[in-house]
């Protein structure tokens, strides 16, 4: 495809619906917006920030469904987090009701994804930071002597982000609902169990193609078979009815997900059988 | 699988003897600007944190946004809000947690409902900014009521906070 102007690109990207993107995009957007900022153009140099952003999360979303389809689930693990790192500079800068992009769809399959992922435990940094810098104009920035430029904000064609210069790295701890999702904990002698993740993608066949998750719980084994009557397994003494049924007590906390899609025929032993503990073989 | 994180919405008030002539006598009190900060309801003041045998004043991550956003939004409601540190000595803590931690709050009664409405509405457009509905946030509270003082503890959902907060009652005898 030839592009001769950044608009054939917008229109390129909310069509979009293929497994690579053209490369060619990155480059021509660069130059076009080069030429708004040398006019001083700072709206339409916006606009090419934005498509920029969309180009980004676009690539790592399809990247990490192609890795998933390679059995690379760590590496799509890491894509889907870049993809939706990318995705939040984004949001304070579009409207969010028009989603011509499909970024409103990438970010719900992102989560769908993790969720489906059997990561538990990650390495989280601690680190005290002191002295930043503007990634716009490069002057230091304290408390109380700033800048004009305001964090998050586009200045030609740029967002405006602080530069830690100052650094220590203090401690790492385990933690199990991080900020930094790459940071997955591996252990030596356990492979993660990713058994509902490959059942997925040998039906799933294109990234924009949907499906759905439906959450669900087991019961807890001494819940089942009960009667209404029957003395409360919880070891309060009371009657069942008078108790835990029909309350969560009964389920597992841990919910289990089926995959759904509308609008395809698919085996239907598909969401029957899926081991899906954390660990292979446990 | 991946588990939902599903600690509920806590608010905790406890005794205090906290008072604003303690904080302006702390180690980390800036004298070069006593004045301005002594006319102030509003203080956010630092945590002590010990990592390797060294002892630091921090701030949670993000709190410069908070400040710049505290302050702006109090001085429409002609409360005087600062930051109870000097600008060499303004350290952030990075803890890369998906809860959000803010700055500890030093406030006097009066201004205390004002606080709550700054912080809400600071939720309110990071929540509605990020792709994040289910944010998860922890805000201490010194509420200080002449020799009284409250301190107070929440932890739990953005969304939840206001609500939370304005069923409390703090200086009920
Ligand atoms: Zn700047
Ligand atoms: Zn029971």
């Amino acid at each position: 495809m030839n592009f001769i102007n950044e608009t054939m690109i917008e229109e390129y990207l909310s069509d979009f619906n293929e497994l690579y993107l053209n490369k060619e995009v990155i480059s021509k957007l660069k130059s076009y917006k080069e030429e708004y900022v040398n006019h001083n153009d700072q709206n339409t140099a916006k606009n090419i920030w934005i498509l920029e952003q969309v180009y980004k999360v676009i690539a790592h979303y399809i990247k990490a469904f192609r890795y998933l389809k390679q059995k690379k689930h760590y590496e799509a693990w890491c894509e889907l987090d870049r993809s939706d790192i990318e995705l939040s500079f984004l949001y304070n800068h579009i409207d969010r009701t028009n989603d011509k992009f499909k970024l409103e769809f990438i970010s719900q399959k992102t989560k769908d994804l993790q969720l489906l992922f059997p990561y538990t435990h990650f390495l989280s940094r601690e680190a005290i930071v002191q002295n930043w810098k503007c990634s716009i104009c490069g002057n230091s920035i304290t408390l109380r002597n700033r800048c004009s430029h305001q964090l998050g904000e586009i200045y030609n064609g740029e967002m405006c982000c602080r530069i830690a210069q100052d650094m220590k790295f203090e401690a790492f701890a385990i933690v199990t609902d991080p900020f930094d999702k790459y940071s997955v904990l591996m252990l030596g002698n356990q492979e993660y169990n990713y058994a509902i993740l490959d059942r997925l993608m040998e039906v799933w066949e294109n990234p924009f193609e949907n499906w759905r998750l439906e959450k669900n719980y087991v019961i807890k084994t001494e819940y089942l078979n009960l009667k209404r009557n029957d003395t409360c397994p919880c070891l309060s003494m009371k009657k069942y009815k008078k108790c835990c049924m029909d309350t969560p007590k009964v389920y597992d906390s841990n919910p289990f997900y089926k995959v759904i899609f509308n609008n395809k025929q698919i085996p239907k032993e598909y969401n029957e059988n899926i081991t899906a503990g954390t660990w292979k073989n446990n | 699988m991946k588990h939902e994180s599903d600690k509920l919405n806590e608010v905790k008030v406890l005794d205090s003897n906290i008072t604003f002539e303690q904080i302006y006598k702390s180690e980390y009190f800036p004298i070069e600007l006593e004045e301005e900060l002594k006319k102030c309801d509003v203080l956010l003041i630092p945590t002590l944190v010990e990592r390797n045998e060294d002892e630091h004043y921090v701030f949670p991550e993000q709190t410069m946004n908070f400040y710049d956003y505290a302050k702006g939004f109090l001085e429409k409601e002609h409360i005087s809000a600062d930051i109870c540190i000097s600008d060499k000595d303004y350290k952030e803590f990075e803890l890369h947690s998906i809860v959000e931690t803010i700055a500890t709050i030093i406030v006097n009664n009066v201004a205390f409902p004002f606080t709550i409405n700054m912080i809400s509405s600071y939720l309110y457009e990071k929540i509605t900014n990020r792709n994040n509905i289910n944010k998860k946030i922890k805000v201490n509270f010194e509420v200080v009521d002449g020799k009284k003082a409250k301190k107070i503890a929440y932890e739990g959902d953005a969304s939840s906070f206001k609500e939370t907060m304005e069923a409390i009652k703090i200086f009920e005898e």
